[in-house]
């Protein structure tokens, strides 16, 4: 089977869903990316980009319950999935894999 | 759902057209998850980038995010809101079970409103499928023959040289040879000559009777028509002349359970003896004329195919398919004006299919039917049918409540919104079926009181029974789906948890959509209510406005022409004590009259005049008012061949400006007669018709109407009294008699038929209206038990409790009498312009009429508010 393609705009959000873990929902990913990576991805991406996420198998959702400052509706929590795990730490590798190739002096030279 | 903005600050709420679009736009089972999120998304949006920002932001996702831009790509959708939905079947066995069952429970625990529902919807299903035979039967008149489009009558428009027309559906004899031998479009044409009043003595043994239904037709008359025969055949029928076709009943009353055929039958004296050549069915009675005996026309003469001058014959053309009809009438009439150049009179065809209801010529061979009382009556039917049709959806929607927790225990359970409404629906359509059932059965149980009623000769034999049931089922499915709409959708729509909870049902609504349909109710009511007012005003009207002449207790005796001992037995009946005066004329009043064409001397302008003669005692029976100059006397002997009275209608058309003594050209043919007399105009004919010029001639011959008028309080005795007379001075002649006011009633006898159609669906219509009524006040007072209570106890008295229960309905119903009043006025002067003697439309009548549902509103209402308001409050507080 071709092996699942990781953009990286997916990469991002599924990331950041890794890293928020339990409480991984579309408003505070959008908001966890636009505050910790200082970049403004607007909503509707991200919710486009989970669902393909889902779609992929990446992540899993289930609905969560709801709290009183979003006027009582509910969330739907993303969880990494086996196959997202798996997508994150082989991107993780390759790219260390690129990083390790760079001759350390370079790395230094750069200010790293 | 306004929970979006509870408790925020007013800032805080995202643009509110953005939030509707995403509320009702969100791809299916994402819209609460997106809209928390977007919240949240808002909220944020407006600490880090400000208010206006944070709006453009919100409206900018809001528009990516909703349906068409964004469809969730996975197939799956349903498993992002229900995984597990999907399985149930709407349709299952066991869930049709369950619904029938819930149903039937419904319908026997409800036993009030089951019973006004289907039986209202029966009621009229039942009156309006009567209506509708009626009305089907009126306008399939003549359609039983075979090319029934292609048969045309051809009538004429009397002109005279004056200009005056007389639309007449009489032809003469030579036109039919002329058609056959010169317009190729003709398949077959054929005359008839009615009796023309003539009555014949047909015997047959000892058999012997006076028979009206005599017609003289040509032999190729079946070529045309196509009665059917039970013996005997077409072609053959009328090929001798001494042949005569008779009808399934006339034989059997001549010859009992023999077989006619080849039977001899003898005519009067001067026609003689005919052998039966043919048996047909009975005559349908939706025809436009009627016969028992068929003879052949050339009985009448053999001079007859170059008559061109006698207006005595009717004559029918099929044409062949594909001939053009249009083309065909100026053809008509340029053949007439080729073949009498000097004739005036305009020639032209009417479908066959179109006479009974559209025509109304002079000289009809039976009284036309009316399209004006059809359509009425259709409508009236319609409305019929959409009053127990709101019935329906009144109390079903009245009813919702009670099955509010059913459909939510139903959606908890996993019930789709579409497996709901197509219960309700079910369950609509299922009573309405019952509804149907029971008025099929009326139907057939009723049918013979209807025709009575309406006579007619409906049936509902084999497939007509068939059709009409099915009719009726399609109906009744129709009405119960259209009634069942409105309550599936909302009652589908309700949220489980709020129908569970048990409060604040939407009920605004309803009580709106029922108010409009209750108004609606009634403006069909009140418009019928008026309908009736007017019609019956109208008929009164007809009864009893004075003719111009004496019309009471004035007998006519026919069969007097050529009798010899005329006078001997005149004198016997005066002698008789309840007996004043006889006259003699040759016609009676009350039926078509014969015309001529009169002119003044020296003029040319031609007058179309009704004329009769009678002899010097006949105007003074019929009490005939003379204006000026004087009546024919015995004192002038010169009256009968010089002399005429005309009245005041035709002094006016023939220019008198000084009547008496004036000469008129009485035949254009240069017959003079000065006028005598001017009499006061009077009616001779029915009061659709305005008075047309009249004149009387004095003359001895074709006296054949002895006019006796009585001076008796015991009628029955004087006629039996006449009778032996008769008998004893007459005896080759049977006795018959009619009276002239009883003549001028069958004169207005289809209108009396359509008020007592009209009264009667009215009435019904009423009646179905109030059982909807009734049942809905039950429900209001049930559902405001506590708020009267509550009433009571703060010392409400019982006049006002009543009072605000009536209140709503009676402006409910004198807004349903101003809507319908405009629209009966309407329909109700179109009918009446149908009379030439009308009432005029008033207002009171309208008042009445709202007066009248404003009363019948009141009653039906009481009897739920008096036991509302007399009710102990104890009981309805007790239970909270």
């Amino acid at each position: 089977m071709k092996r699942a393609f990781l953009g990286e705009l997916e990469e991002v959000v599924l990331l950041t869903v890794a890293a928020l873990q339990e409480a991984a929902y579309c408003a505070l990913i959008t908001q966890t990316i636009d505050q910790q990576m200082a970049r403004s991805i607007s909503f509707p991406t991200v919710h486009t980009t989970l669902q393909r996420l889902e779609e992929k198998g990446f992540v899993s959702s289930l609905m969560g319950g709801a709290t009183t400052e979003r006027g009582g509706r509910q969330k739907r929590l993303f969880t990494v999935t086996a196959a997202g795990q798996r997508a994150l730490i082989e991107c993780r590798q390759m790219r260390s894999q690129l990083w390790d190739q760079i001759p350390n002096q370079i790395i230094q030279l750069w200010g790293a | 759902m306004g929970r979006l903005t509870e408790g925020e600050g007013g800032f805080l709420r995202p643009p509110r057209w953005a939030d509707w679009l995403l509320n009702h736009f969100s791809p299916y089972g994402l819209e609460d998850e997106l809209q928390g999120d977007m919240l949240e998304m808002y909220t944020y949006w407006v600490k880090t980038v400000g208010l206006s920002r944070a709006r453009w932001r919100y409206v900018l996702a809001v528009m990516r995010l909703i349906r068409p831009f964004s469809r969730p790509r996975t197939k799956q959708r349903n498993d992002y809101s229900h995984p597990e939905c999907r399985t149930t079947f709407i349709l299952h066995p066991d869930m049709l079970r369950n619904y029938i069952k819930v149903a039937w429970r419904n319908l026997w625990r409800h036993k009030l409103y089951s019973l006004i529902n289907i039986g209202g919807l029966a009621l009229s299903l039942t009156s309006s499928t009567f209506v509708g035979l009626w009305v089907y039967d009126e306008r399939s008149y003549d359609t039983f023959h075979n090319d029934a489009d292609r048969i045309y009558r051809i009538a004429k428009d009397f002109v005279t040289r004056g200009g005056a027309r007389t639309p007449d559906a009489t032809t003469p004899a030579a036109l039919v040879p002329a058609l056959q031998n010169e317009l190729p479009e003709i398949q077959a044409a054929t005359r008839l000559y009615p009796n023309w009043g003539q009555k014949y003595l047909i015997k047959q043994g000892d058999q012997r009777f006076y028979e009206e239904g005599v017609y003289r037709v040509d032999p190729n008359f079946f070529t045309v028509f196509s009665f059917p025969f039970l013996s005997g055949n077409a072609q053959t029928a009328l090929a001798t002349p001494k042949s005569i076709v008779l009808t399934d009943s006339a034989a059997h009353k001549y010859f009992g359970n023999e077989n006619p055929m080849g039977k001899r039958l003898t005519l009067d004296a001067n026609l003689g003896d005919f052998i039966v050549s043919g048996v047909l069915a009975n005559i349908p009675s939706n025809t436009h004329f009627t016969f028992d005996f068929l003879i052949p026309l050339r009985t009448l003469g053999p001079t007859l195919d170059s008559n061109w001058k006698t207006y005595n014959f009717y004559t029918y053309v099929k044409l062949k398919p594909n001939a053009n009809a249009e083309s065909f009438t100026t053809k008509v009439q340029s053949l007439v004006k080729h073949h009498q150049p000097d004739d005036l009179n305009q020639f032209y065809i009417q479908p066959l299919t179109r006479i009974h209801l559209t025509s109304k010529l002079k000289w009809e061979l039976a009284p036309n039917g009316d399209q004006s009382y059809v359509r009425i009556l259709s409508y009236v039917a319609l409305f019929v049918l959409i009053v127990a049709a709101i019935n329906y959806i009144n109390l079903a929607t009245a009813r919702a409540a009670r099955r509010a927790r059913e459909v939510g225990v139903r959606k908890v359970a996993g019930a789709h919104r579409q497996s709901l409404i197509g219960q309700f629906l079910g369950e609509g359509v299922l009573f309405a079926l019952m509804a149907g059932l029971i008025a099929i059965g009326l139907l057939f149980l009723l049918l013979p009181f209807f025709n009575q009623f309406v006579e007619k000769q409906l049936s509902l034999s084999n497939q007509q029974g068939w059709m009409v049931s099915l009719f009726v089922m399609l109906l009744a499915s129709g009405t119960g789906l259209l009634a069942g709409i409105y309550p599936a959708l909302v009652l589908s729509s309700y949220e489980p948890v709020q129908v569970l909870k048990g409060q604040n049902l939407p009920s605004s609504t309803f009580s709106r959509l029922r108010q409009g349909l209750v108004t609606g109710q009634f403006a069909v009511s009140a418009g019928l209510i008026i309908g009736t007012i007017i019609v019956t005003q109208q008929l009164h009207f007809l009864r009893t406005s004075p003719l111009g002449f004496d019309k009471e207790q004035v007998m006519v005796l026919p069969n007097v022409g050529g009798l010899t001992n005329l006078d001997a037995l005149r004198q016997e009946l005066v002698a008789l004590p309840g007996v004043s005066k006889t006259g003699a004329a040759s016609d009676a009043i009350g039926q078509t009259n014969s015309t001529m064409s009169m002119a003044l001397k020296g003029t040319d302008k031609g007058v179309t005049v009704n004329f009769i003669t009678v002899d010097n005692q006949g105007l003074d029976v019929l009490g005939i008012q003379l204006k000026q100059g004087r009546l024919f006397s015995t004192q002038f002997p010169s009256d009968s061949t010089t002399s005429l009275l005309v009245n005041e209608t035709a002094a006016r058309h023939l220019d008198l400006n000084h009547p008496l003594g004036s000469i008129i050209n009485t035949n254009l043919q240069g017959n003079y007669r000065t006028v005598v007399g001017v009499v006061k105009d009077f009616h001779y004919s029915s009061l659709h018709q305005t008075i047309q010029p009249f004149a009387f001639l004095l003359g001895r011959q074709n006296l054949s109407n002895l006019l006796v008028k009585l001076n008796s309080s015991n009628v029955e005795a004087t006629i039996d009294a006449i009778q032996h007379k008769w008998d004893v001075l007459v005896p080759g002649r049977p006795f018959s008699y009619s009276f002239i006011d009883e003549r001028f009633a069958a004169l207005h006898h289809a209108d009396t038929l359509f008020e007592h159609i009209f009264t009667g669906i009215t009435l019904i219509a009423l009646l179905i209206a109030c059982l909807g009524l009734f049942a809905l006040a039950t429900f209001m007072t049930e559902r405001r038990t506590k708020e009267i209570g509550v009433r009571k106890v703060l010392g409400a008295s019982e006049l006002s409790i009543v009072a605000l229960i009536t209140r709503d309905f009676l402006q409910l119903v004198l807004l349903a009498t101003l809507l319908a009043s405009p629209v009966a006025y309407y329909f109700m002067s179109g009918w009446l312009q149908g009379f030439a003697y009308k009432i005029n439309i008033e207002w009171w009548m309208f008042a009445l009429a709202g007066l009248l549902a404003m009363v019948i509103a009141l009653l039906t209402v009481s009897y739920q508010s008096i036991k509302a308001a007399l009710m102990n409050p104890v009981k309805s507080l007790r239970s909270d």
